[in-house]
């Protein structure tokens, strides 16, 4: 079932000191359906190689044909476009609204 | 107010979780494993090939046993080729960024045809096919640690193949 907005419990270090390891964050998977995504969102994506894990990143610069470059704040604990290349903006599962 | 509600929520049906770091622990690459199944690709082949009955009317117990022994030789070849393939494409998808191929263009040419030999390998017994797997592995050995900083060099090994394996300074 399709939910608009979904709740997570982040796991990891890659966007301290954004996002600790435990918080809550509220995505908002409708905030792209009439815009593109802009550099620097903190977004949730799907991971390229195993779709049902979500990760979470911050766009990094927008590519041509709807691709995506994104990191972690944290580039040395973070798995993210420097390894799996860019994204296409169907990877791209929400917009982080805000955390609690 | 909705922080609030949210956390009770919570309570109530609790978060998924979202990952801020990296699957695996990202930097632990390593072309050793890739040339080790080439080279026991290598030596799958010569066993097959040395395989002789004992003599020139084998009766029926003797065709199982070389029955038997063609076919486990051939699972480990089977398994160890596709070895390659899944240890080399790991490398490849997972380490080397654009930067390695601006240095290293022929680094997608190069991970083509090892997959194509290691194809190859585990269709045929094919000795010729099997050693140039073993050697387009150590191209990429070479290269992969030339990205790390480090030079690499070759090491003749003790395996029964007699061959060679890449490994760095």
């Amino acid at each position: 079932m399709f939910f608009p907005l979904n709740k997570f419990k982040v796991v990891g270090h890659s966007m301290e000191p954004a996002f600790k390891e435990g918080n809550r964050i509220l995505v908002n998977r409708l905030a792209y359906l009439f815009s593109r995504p802009k550099p620097n969102d903190i977004v949730a994506i799907k991971h390229p190689r195993e779709r049902d894990k979500i990760l979470l990143k911050i766009i990094k610069m927008s590519l041509p044909k709807n691709q995506y470059f994104v990191v972690g704040i944290n580039p040395s604990d973070s798995c993210d476009s420097r390894n799996f290349g860019s994204i296409s903006k169907d990877l791209i599962f929400g917009k982080v609204w805000f955390s609690y | 107010m909705i922080k609030t509600l949210l956390k009770i929520i919570d309570r109530i049906s609790p978060p998924k979780l979202i990952y801020a770091h990296c699957d695996i622990p990202c930097g632990i690459y390593d072309p050793h494993q890739a040339q080790l199944a080439a080279h026991t690709v290598i030596r799958m082949v010569n066993l097959i090939n040395e395989l002789k009955p004992t003599s020139e009317e084998p009766d029926l117990k003797e065709r199982k046993r070389i029955i038997h022994q063609i076919s486990r030789y051939t699972a480990v070849k089977e398994e160890h080729a596709e070895l390659v393939k899944k240890e080399i494409r790991i490398i490849w998808a997972d380490y080397f960024k654009s930067e390695h191929l601006e240095k290293y263009p022929g680094l997608h040419n190069l991970v083509f045809e090892i997959m194509k030999l290691a194809s190859k390998a585990r269709q045929e017994v094919n000795l010729e096919a099997s050693q140039q797997l073993l050697s387009k592995v150590q191209e990429f050995a070479e290269i992969f640690f030339k990205t790390k900083g480090v030079e690499p060099i070759r090491i003749k090994t003790v395996y029964p193949t007699e061959g060679e394996i890449v490994l760095h300074k």
